[in-house]
């Protein structure tokens, strides 16, 4: 102040003397400046925090908690509360469904052979999350969700537009018609589920969107996990309450049992009403030559897989009982030794591709794939 | 008085640094990049062929032919150079790139057909499964145009960018997301078969 006293310019009409006169202020006034500039910085700052344009330390602390919260939820956590469902893949198929009967007065019986066509969506239901299905751990958001399914409900499925009759025999009356409509629907299912892995192409796109829009809305890392495992998942559609007629009693149970006709590698014609994606794999499997009629009978074992039973009535294809299993396993040793690795082959055709054990059981000739040792 | 001209002289150009300008084109591409967003639809589309049969007798019987195929469509808003902006003032079109398709035919395999009669698989084909497969190929084309994918990536991408354009500095503009409806000849073109 002093010196500014000492040079004081009156009237600075020249440019170099208001220089001077600037020069003289910011001598003067230096620490004063970098106050004010300290003060306006500190301002700017809060109001960017304030507009969310900066987090503070502890901001980013209570997001983790603050998630869920309806007030203070981040953009993605109301995108995603926004959705119901998330599409992996669409299966749009056209499945041909046979059916047989005997009439009384032919010795043949009578079929008909329905192509029906329908779409299902194979995703994630994000209605069925769970209370905390979304965290933030460091820089990493991750998503609980429920297990991968099929989304589209049973009656949306089929388009009954393109139904189509493609032969028949015999009449067939509209309960029948419906029934063989509902099975069209199992088989819909059954292929969505046990060929070409779709579940698994499905949890792989839905994970790929969703860690793709983490992303997008900033976050450094992302992790998508899916609820059930593996086995958990229902490996084979099941076919509901009276979509099979009582005269093919085969069908007739509900342990989720899944048959394979199979005669000296040609399909039994009679058994076309079985979902032929099992049976035309069946000639890759094995080389095996079976007796006439012999069944290869595939049925879920509680706890512990699936089961294979060999079947040979010798007779009519009827519901085979548990005293007819023939015991070819264990009577040959190279048998037994072509049996696994054909069950091998189908486990990882029917069930996702993923490897598994095959255990041997000493009773009634079975072999049982081991889901619990994966 | 001369004082407190001088210190006004110096903020204002603080305060005007702190005015955002409105972003260009350039900017806005790259904004749009920086959301790395896929968009994908994978469908597994099956159809049959019908081949009727006749013998010397004229007993007619028919096979079915299944045919699979895998068709992944798919719009990533991270490729900036195939999204175009264009900007007019206060207006800014953006054009969003063509989807990537790809199309992957299942192996056909005469033991995948279904006969639905009693008649020998010789007899149907004799030929072999290649004659089926234009035919095939016909008929699952033609099932995923009717679909049309892409325009249904394009309305997902364009909700995206939408709420991407809501952000503080890029909000003072006017947009208009085109959303390209391709002809049936165009999509043929895009579709590449694996």
């Amino acid at each position: 102040m002093r010196r500014m006293q000492e040079n004081k310019i009156d009237h600075p009409n020249t440019w170099k003397d208001r220089y001077e006169t600037l020069k003289l202020f910011i001598a003067d006034h230096f620490l004063a400046l970098i106050k004010v500039a300290i003060v306006l910085m500190c301002f700017l700052m809060f109001l960017a925090i304030l507009t969310g344009n900066i987090k503070s330390p502890s901001s980013r602390k209570d997001a983790s908690s603050s998630l869920l919260d309806p007030h203070k939820a981040p953009p993605i956590v109301k995108k995603l509360q926004g959705m119901t469902q998330i599409n992996g893949l669409i299966e749009d198929r056209e499945v041909v469904v046979s059916q047989f009967k005997m009439l009384n007065n032919t010795p043949k019986p009578v079929s008909i052979h329905m192509q029906v066509t329908g779409t299902l969506a194979i995703g994630v239901n994000l209605q069925k999350r769970t209370r905390k299905w979304i965290e933030l751990v460091a820089d990493t958001l991750i998503l609980h969700l429920p297990g991968i399914e099929i989304l589209t409900p049973d009656p949306e499925c089929l388009d009954r537009e393109k139904e189509k009759t493609l032969i028949q025999s015999g009449s067939w009356n509209g309960n029948e018609l419906s029934a063989i409509r509902q099975r069209g629907v199992c088989v819909l299912k059954r292929q969505s589920i046990a060929e070409d892995s779709c579940f698994v192409i499905a949890e792989r796109e839905v994970r790929k969107q969703l860690l793709s829009l983490i992303k997008s809305y900033g976050y450094k890392y992302g992790k998508v996990l899916f609820s059930g495992t593996l086995q958990e998942r229902p490996l084979i559609a099941h076919y509901p309450e009276g979509a099979i007629p009582n005269d093919y009693n085969f069908y007739d149970n509900s342990a989720g049992e899944h048959m394979i006709f199979y005669k000296n590698g040609t399909i039994l014609s009679y058994s076309d009403q079985i979902p032929y994606e099992h049976i035309y794999n069946l000639a890759e499997f094995t080389t095996l030559s079976f007796p006439a009629n012999t069944n290869l009978h595939l049925l879920k074992a509680e706890g512990k897989g699936y089961i294979l039973k060999i079947n040979n009535p010798n007779a009519n294809i009827k519901m085979p009982e548990t005293q007819q299993y023939i015991n070819y396993v264990h009577s040959d040793k190279e048998m037994h030794k072509q049996l696994k690795k054909m069950m091998q082959s189908l486990s990882q055709k029917l069930f996702y591709n993923i490897p598994c054990n095959i255990i041997e059981t000493d009773t009634n000739g079975e072999v049982v794939i081991d889901y619990s040792k994966l | 008085m001369t004082r407190y001209t001088l210190l006004l002289l110096l903020l204002l150009p603080l305060l005007f640094s702190c005015r955002e300008e409105a972003p260009s084109a350039e900017e806005i591409a790259r904004h749009i990049a920086q959301h790395p967003v896929t968009y994908t639809e994978t469908y597994i589309i099956s159809r049959n062929i019908l081949k009727e049969y006749k013998d010397k007798e004229g007993h007619s019987s028919k096979a079915v032919i299944p045919l699979k195929a895998k068709f992944t469509a798919q719009l990533n808003l991270q490729k900036t150079r195939q999204i175009v902006v264009r900007k007019e003032e206060n207006m800014v079109w953006i054009t969003l790139p063509a989807p990537e398709i790809t199309l992957q035919f299942s192996k056909q395999s005469s033991s995948n057909a279904i006969y639905c009669s009693d008649v020998s698989r010789s007899s149907f084909f004799e030929t072999g499964l290649d004659a089926y497969k234009d035919q095939g190929r016909a008929i699952i084309l033609k099932a995923i145009l009717a679909k049309n994918i892409p325009l249904k990536l394009q309305k997902d991408a364009a909700m995206t960018l939408a709420t991407l354009m809501g952000e503080a500095r890029f909000k003072q503009l006017d947009y208009t997301i085109e959303v390209k409806r391709y002809s049936e000849k165009d999509l043929l073109k895009l579709i590449v078969e694996k």
